[in-house]
């Protein structure tokens, strides 16, 4: 395989792949969870605060999965 | 990429192609099967995938370095931070995944767990920085822990509840700091060393 192909291929994946990013980044993969989970995630992107309000929003959604709802009180 | 396709007979991009292309696209394929099995909670997989995803950046992090000649920055630095992100966000899916199992911690408490995970991480960044020699690296590490001591502090977080946390979160960002001006200093002023050159 040249090189010109390997980087096209390249291209193509990277492409796929923030299509993938996108589509997870606008829930289109999420199980549904109550809507002040999602509240404050897309308000700050890519910082290491989008990571923590991501995290709180997973576990709020892992914890209302698990009839829970001590995170949800959080909202 | 784009780049890569246009300068694709250049000596230096054309082996860099050579060198990372099937690691690129194993790090796409990890990276859409993350973002599938983070989206839908499947955590304990997600981690399983975070971490290959980690070590196939970090590889070609790696064999960047071996096609590294005069000063080119583009390579170094895009998939240096890159790397150093996926490494915190390896960090913090490990950590959400320890909360979804319930794990106890050994009866230490959150907030010294928070610090010896950040204290480990930093040290993991040392080890990977000298090991890809990418000055790069450690920088969004630093960003993730400013992000970090932002949210212990702020009102809408953790609200300055933690007394030593957001301290050691501070002596992380400086460490890490201090980490990419070393390996900055040690590339004679470039983000990675020039392979041409011998090391002094």
């Amino acid at each position: 395989m040249n090189r010109l192909t390997k980087a096209w291929i390249s291209l193509i994946l990277l492409a796929g792949t923030l299509v993938i990013n996108g589509l997870g980044a606008f829930g289109f993969f999420n199980v549904p969870v109550a809507e002040s989970c999602f509240g404050p995630v897309y308000d700050i992107n890519y910082t290491g605060a989008f990571y923590f309000q991501h995290l709180e929003c997973y576990l709020c959604a892992v914890d209302q999965r698990h009839g829970g709802d001590d995170h949800q009180k959080q909202g | 990429m784009v780049v890569m396709i246009i300068k694709n007979k250049d000596d230096y991009y054309g082996s860099a192609i050579d060198r990372i292309a099937y690691l690129f696209w194993l790090s796409c394929g990890l990276n859409m099967l993350w973002i599938i099995s983070f989206s839908y909670t499947w955590l304990g997989l997600s981690v399983v995938l975070i971490f290959a995803f980690a070590v196939t950046l970090s590889l070609i992090v790696k064999e960047i370095g071996k096609t590294q000649t005069g000063n080119r920055w583009l390579l170094p630095a895009a998939f240096g931070m890159y790397a150093g992100w996926l490494l915190i966000a390896t960090v913090v899916n490990t950590a959400a995944w320890l909360v979804m199992i319930k794990w106890g911690g050994f009866g230490i408490t959150p907030e010294y767990w928070g610090i010896i995970v950040e204290a480990v991480a930093v040290v993991l960044t040392a080890v990977i920085t000298l090991s890809t020699r990418n000055a790069v690296f450690p920088l969004p590490i630093a960003w993730g822990y400013f992000g970090i001591h932002q949210f212990l502090m702020a009102p809408e977080g953790f609200q300055g509840q933690f007394g030593y946390l957001p301290i050691a979160t501070l002596v992380g960002i400086v460490l890490l700091i201090g980490i990419a001006a070393f390996q900055f200093f040690k590339n004679r002023y470039q983000l990675m060393p020039d392979v041409t050159k011998k090391e002094s």
